[in-house]
C-alpha cells in the first residue's frame, strides 16, 4: 500500500470515528474537528480532482488583460487587509503575473490602510519573479486617507492625491508616470479592484467609473461576490474573480497552480462534509419529531 | 531565511492557534491572543491616522512652515512663509473642533454645523453618482429585448470563448442570455410586489408575492452558499500557512506551539477542576 493511500485510509477511519463520536456525545466540537480534518487532509495530500471549469466572468478578466498590448497601463487597487488574504492574495498574484508577462505597466495603490504592507509584498515579489524594475515597470503608490475622496482626487490629479509613492519618492519624478502621462484615472487602459468590502468595487464604480467611463474588472471575496454579479451583467465590470474559486480558475488559465488550485480540493471536501451534516441533521430531526 | 521572517512565522502560528483554541472552550491563551489583536490593531490604526491624516494632511501644509520659521528665527521670511501656509485648511480645522463640542451641553449645538457640512457634502456627492451607477444601469439591464440579432449572439460567443445556447429565427435569435433576462424581469417585479404593502396580498398579488419570496429565498441561499465558501477559504488559508510553518526552516513552529498550547490547556483544565473541588 502506497503512503498516500495509507494516509487516506487512516484519515477516513479518523473521520468515521469523529462522526460516530458526534452522534454519541452531540458536541459541536466534533464538527470543528471534522471540519479541520476535511481541510487539512487534502492540503497535505491533494486528491487531484478533475480540472477546474473556467467561468465566463473569469475568462472576461483574463481575456481583457491578455488582449492589452505591451506597454499598456493597469491600475490595480488593493482594497483588502490580511484577514482576506487567502482569497485575494492568489488573485493579486495571478493578475500581476499575467500583466508582467505581457509587459503591461502596473500602478498599484490601496484604499485599505491595513493592506498596504501585504500589497507591497505582493508587488515586490511578483516584480522580482518577472524581472521588472521599480518606477520603470511598476509603481506602488501606497495608501492615502479619504476612501472615496481618493478616487475623486485621482480622477482630477494623481500627483496631488499621491504627492509621494509608498517609498517616499516624489510622484512627479517617477519615470513610468511621466513617460505614460498618467496624471488622471482616465489615462489608464484598465482598472482592476481587488476588494474585501467597502471601500471596494462599488466605491470605484460610483466615484470613478461613473464619471470617467474607464474599463474595469474586479476580484472580491466570496461574501460580496453575489452582489457584484449585477455589475457584470450590466457591463459595468467586464470580468470578475469571486473568492478562492475565481483565483483557482485564473491560475488554471495561466497554468500556474497556487493556493487557489491547492485550496479547491479542501473546498470540495468541506462542502461535501457540510452537505452530509445538513442531511443527517435533517433526517435525525424528522426522525425524532415523529417519536 | 532571516530571523525576522522566522519570528513572524512563530507569531502568526501562535496567534492562529490561540484564536482557534476558542473552539475547544474559552481559555487564557485565547484571551491573550484576543487582547494582542485588539491592542495591535488599535495601536496600528491610531499611529497611521496620526501620521497620515494629522501630520501629513494638516500639520505639514498648515503649521510646519510657521514652526520651521520660529525654530530658525529668520523673521525676514515671515511674508513668504505666510504665503506657503495652506490657510484653507483652517475651515476643516474649525469644523473638526466644532465636532468636539458634543460633550458640552451648552455649546453642543455648534457640532450640528459640522455634521450639516458632512451630511450635505456626502449626500451631494453620493446621491447623483449612486443613481448613475446603481439605479439607472441596473434598471436598463433589467428590461432587455427578448429577441436579439444572431450576429450579436455569435459575437458574444467569440468574446466569451464559449457556446451560448440559442434558437435561431432567421436573422434573429433567442438565446439563454435573453431567457435569463426574462427570469430577472419576473423576479424583480414579483419581489417589488412582495414589498408593496398598500394592497392586501390576495388573489394575483398574493401569487406574485409568493413568487417574489421564492426569488428572495433563492438569493439568500446563494448568498449564504458564497459566505460559507468564503469562510472555508479563510480556514484553508490559515491551515495552509500552519502547514507551511511546520517545516524545518521555520524550526517546526506549528507542531511545537500546538504541543505547548495543548499542555497549557490541560494544565489550566486541571487547575480549574482542583479549584472547583475546593469550592
Amino acid at each position: 500500500m502506497s503512503p498516500g493511500i495509507l494516509f487516506y485510509a487512516v484519515s477516513g477511519i479518523v473521520f468515521l470515528a469523529l462522526l460516530v463520536l458526534l452522534f454519541i456525545y452531540q458536541d459541536r466540537r466534533f464538527v470543528f474537528a471534522l471540519m479541520a480534518l476535511a481541510v487539512i487532509v487534502p492540503l497535505l495530500q491533494p486528491f487531484a480532482l478533475p480540472g477546474i471549469a473556467v467561468s465566463p466572468e473569469v475568462k472576461g478578466l483574463y481575456k481583457k488583460i491578455d488582449s492589452m498590448p505591451p506597454g499598456s497601463t493597469l491600475l490595480l487597487s488593493f482594497d483588502f487587509d490580511p484577514a482576506s488574504k487567502p482569497e485575494l492574495y492568489p488573485m493579486a498574484v495571478c493578475i500581476l503575473r499575467h500583466a508582467f508577462s505581457r509587459d503591461i505597466k502596473v500602478v498599484a495603490m490601496g484604499l485599505w490602510l491595513p493592506g498596504t504592507g501585504i500589497a507591497e509584498e505582493i508587488m515586490g515579489r511578483m516584480a522580482r519573479e518577472a524581472g521588472k524594475t521599480k518606477w520603470e515597470d511598476y509603481v506602488y503608490l501606497g495608501w492615502a486617507p479619504g476612501t472615496f475622496n481618493v478616487i475623486i482626487g485621482l480622477g482630477q490629479d494623481l500627483y496631488k492625491t499621491f504627492p509621494k509613492d509608498y517609498y517616499g519618492r516624489d510622484t512627479r519624478e517617477i519615470p513610468l508616470l511621466k513617460k505614460k502621462n498618467l496624471g488622471t484615472l482616465a489615462k489608464f487602459d484598465y482598472v482592476v479592484c481587488l476588494a474585501a468590502g467597502d471601500p471596494g468595487i462599488e466605491t470605484w464604480l460610483i466615484y470613478g467609473q461613473e464619471k470617467h467611463q474607464f474599463e474595469m474588472g474586479g476580484g472580491c471575496t466570496s461574501v460580496i461576490a453575489p452582489k457584484m454579479y449585477a455589475f457584470l451583467r450590466s457591463g459595468q465590470l467586464n470580468g470578475l474573480l469571486g473568492g478562492m474559486k475565481g483565483a483557482a480558475e485564473y491560475e488554471s488559465l495561466l497554468n500556474k497552480p497556487g493556493l487557489g488550485i491547492r485550496g479547491m480540493d479542501a473546498q470540495s471536501t468541506t462542502h461535501f462534509l457540510i452537505i452530509i451534516l445538513i442531511l443527517i441533521s435533517n433526517i435525525l430531526y424528522f426522525a425524532t419529531r415523529k417519536k | 531565511m532571516d530571523g525576522w521572517t522566522i519570528f513572524g512565522a512563530w507569531v502568526a502560528v501562535g496567534l492562529t492557534l490561540a484564536m482557534y483554541s476558542f473552539l475547544y472552550k474559552d481559555n487564557p491563551i485565547f484571551k491573550l491572543g484576543e487582547h494582542i489583536y485588539v491592542g495591535v490593531s488599535v495601536g496600528y490604526s491610531l499611529t497611521r491616522i496620526i501620521f497620515e491624516y494629522i501630520i501629513k494632511k494638516w500639520y505639514s501644509p498648515l503649521l510646519e512652515p510657521l514652526v520651521n520659521l520660529i525654530r530658525e528665527g529668520n523673521w525676514d521670511r515671515l511674508g513668504p512663509t505666510l504665503g506657503e501656509m495652506k490657510w484653507a485648511l483652517l475651515i476643516p480645522t474649525v469644523l473638526g473642533f466644532l465636532l468636539l463640542t458634543r460633550p458640552f451641553k451648552k455649546i453642543s449645538w455648534l457640532s450640528r454645523i459640522a455634521f450639516a457640512f458632512v451630511v450635505g457634502t456626502g449626500a451631494g456627492l453620493a446621491i447623483p453618482k449612486i443613481i448613475g451607477t446603481f439605479f439607472l444601469p441596473q434598471l436598463q439591464d433589467t428590461v432587455r429585448p427578448l429577441v436579439t440579432s444572431l450576429e450579436k449572439v455569435k459575437a458574444l460567443e467569440a468574446a466569451q470563448g464559449a457556446v451560448i445556447p440559442h434558437i435561431a429565427l432567421g436573422k434573429y435569435a433567442v438565446s439563454m442570455a435573453e431567457f435569463n433576462s426574462l427570469i430577472i424581469l419576473v423576479g424583480v417585479i414579483c419581489v417589488l410586489i412582495y414589498f408593496f404593502f398598500s394592497l392586501e396580498h390576495k388573489g394575483i398579488v398574493h401569487r406574485a408575492s409568493r413568487v417574489g419570496i421564492t426569488f428572495l429565498m433563492i438569493s439568500f441561499g446563494a448568498a449564504f452558499g458564497f459566505t460559507t465558501m468564503g469562510r472555508i477559504s479563510l480556514l484553508i488559508g490559515r491551515c495552509d500557512d500552519l502547514i507551511a510553518f511546520s517545516r524545518p526552516e521555520y524550526y517546526y513552529a506549528t507542531p511545537l506551539l500546538l504541543g505547548l498550547f495543548v499542555l497549557v490547556l490541560v494544565g489550566v483544565g486541571i487547575l480549574r477542576r482542583e479549584k472547583k473541588v475546593k469550592t
